[in-house]
């Protein structure tokens, strides 16, 4: 714009916020590295063998994880990375559902009308309107456009591929996330930070996007979306109770989860299980 | 994949909403320029809300869309010289709407003031009007506007009020030049602005939404004399006449 004025320095008081100015350039560069790192694995990646994942590890440097990788090669046969730019976990979620779905056309119909219930319960739950709402009816058109064949499963994974569509799409799961937290306010409240309510955590860490998702948000996103997840630890002291993984919900362990993640420090990939290695399950 | 561009796809689609959105359920005290051709700046016309010491001033101001709004916030500048506890020297606005959940966590802001995407530029220009009239002085942009403010409050020195008073005098030939009528009385500030059926707009400035005013009336009764008394207490100002 014509009339701005140019920002100066000339003046006392202004000293302070060029000070600011100059951090903010160089958080921004930090940021920009960051981002481009990110960019380098696309936002939803074409299945991999899952080999790929213990090329990653050698004996030298990392001989634990190498040997981790290579017992789970045993079970699953292929992996879809995920782009670590803090949305992974919400993201991992999204694409188990869709491929889900993509097979499962009762699934998809009762997972659209659950997604309608959710825009109604957002709204109830004091969201802003028609900010919270765009979100949801752009998801639900999304679902509904493979329901009618309009996306292919091609198109579906060029959507999940594209930023705007897909950070669109994702910000719905982190609104049924949040909505979930603070329907069960009760249940969490004593799992958040001291001096911070339910409502808060969530503005501060749910709703933002390129959150992390920690295990407040890792719970209530599977509950909220009805599925059932299991999380793979390559790290022993990661995983709950000593253990190699964790189911969620963990109340019925027959149940045989329908997405399973792979965790590694700060990240969730996507993985699947070789078709006949159903029974031979790795267990600790 | 050009990614900058696929990024931008989702900021047109919120802000072509939004705009949508604000033109057809305007809020009041505000003007809205958008060039059509570049959605990602805003020209935004703030009138200062009658019954305070911003009251007939206009106030214009640029907002700033990121490529990848609305997952990350804008940023708001004022073009005219605004004499604020949480205005910049150089016309930028702090306010903690405008910020990440991640920067500076040492501020004193509260998290849940913070930006997110479930906000707007209508929450935007909510929280700026108010802020223009109690503004934060926990985390102040210009310090001595901060100091000087304290002191106004504290009927020790009427000097913040001088020169907002004054920088609102400067406003209003802006105003002319733009041919802009700033409403003065709270039934213009409404009238003018008012036609949101919900009623989710403004609860921080008082008034009645159903005054079927006619702008004429009230139009010799500027109260300039009363910044500085009562500015945020309706009850005791006879001027307006309404309540």
């Amino acid at each position: 714009m014509a009339n701005e004025p140019q920002k100066s320095d000339d003046n006392g008081q202004a000293a302070e916020a060029v000070v600011t100015d100059d951090e903010i350039v160089l958080q921004d560069q930090q940021l920009k590295t960051i981002e481009d790192e990110q960019k380098s694995v696309p936002l939803v990646a074409t299945l991999a063998p899952f080999s790929i994942l213990c090329a990653e590890y050698d004996n030298e440097t990392s001989a634990a994880f190498l040997s981790k990788a290579t017992e789970l090669s045993e079970v699953y046969g292929e992996i879809r990375y995920i782009r670590g730019d803090g949305n992974c976990f919400y993201r991992a979620i999204l694409v188990g559902l869709i491929e889900i779905m993509l097979k499962d056309r009762a699934r998809l119909e009762k997972f659209i009308a659950s997604s309608r219930d959710w825009t109604r319960t957002l709204v109830e739950l004091g969201f802003p309107d028609w900010t919270c709402t765009d979100f949801c009816d752009f998801f639900i058109e999304f679902l509904e456009k493979i329901h009618s064949g309009v996306h292919t499963e091609e198109a579906v994974y060029t959507i999940l591929n594209d930023d705007g569509s897909a950070n669109y799409i994702l910000m719905f799961f982190r609104l049924i996330t949040s909505a979930f937290l603070k329907q069960n306010s009760e249940e969490y409240a004593p799992f958040i930070d001291e001096g911070m309510t339910v409502a808060q955590y969530c503005e501060q860490e749910i709703e933002p996007m390129w959150k992390d998702a920690d295990h407040l948000a890792i719970n209530s996103l599977i509950k909220a979306a009805g599925t059932r997840v299991r999380i793979e630890y390559m790290d022993r002291t990661a995983a709950p109770n000593g253990g190699w993984h964790y189911d969620i919900p963990s109340d019925d362990q027959q149940i045989a989860p329908e997405i399973t993640l792979l965790y590694r420090p700060g990240h969730y990939d996507v993985i699947y299980k070789k078709d006949s290695t159903e029974a031979s399950e790795i267990e600790n | 994949m050009d990614s900058k561009a696929s990024t931008s796809s989702g900021a047109l689609r919120a802000l072509t909403m939004e705009l949508k959105n604000l033109q057809s359920q305007p809020v009041e005290g505000f003007t809205i320029d958008v060039n059509e051709d570049n959605l990602f700046v805003w020209t935004v016309g703030i009138y200062g809300p009658p019954k305070t010491l911003y009251q007939g001033g206009y106030f214009k101001a640029s907002i700033r869309f990121p490529s990848n709004y609305p997952y990350s916030p804008p940023s708001m500048k004022f073009t005219t010289k605004v004499w604020h506890p949480n205005v910049y020297e150089n016309g930028d606005l702090c306010i903690s709407i405008l910020h990440s959940p991640i920067d500076d966590p040492q501020s004193g802001e509260l998290a849940c003031e913070r930006w997110n995407p479930t906000q707007s530029v209508r929450t935007i220009l909510l929280s700026v009007i108010s802020l223009l009239n109690e503004p934060n002085t926990s985390s102040p942009a210009n310090v001595d506007a901060s100091v000087m403010y304290r002191k106004w409050k504290e009927d020790q020195d009427p000097e913040y009020a001088k020169i907002v008073t004054k920088q609102v005098e400067e406003s209003k030939k802006v105003a002319q030049k733009d041919g802009i009528q700033v409403p003065e009385t709270i039934e213009e500030y409404c009238v003018k602005w008012a036609p949101p059926q919900q009623d989710d707009v403004f609860d921080d400035i008082d008034y009645n939404d159903d005054f079927g005013c006619d702008y004429d009336d009230d139009e010799e009764e500027e109260d300039e004399d009363e910044c500085g008394s009562d500015y945020n207490d309706d009850d005791e100002d006879s001027g307006q006449g309404e309540n």
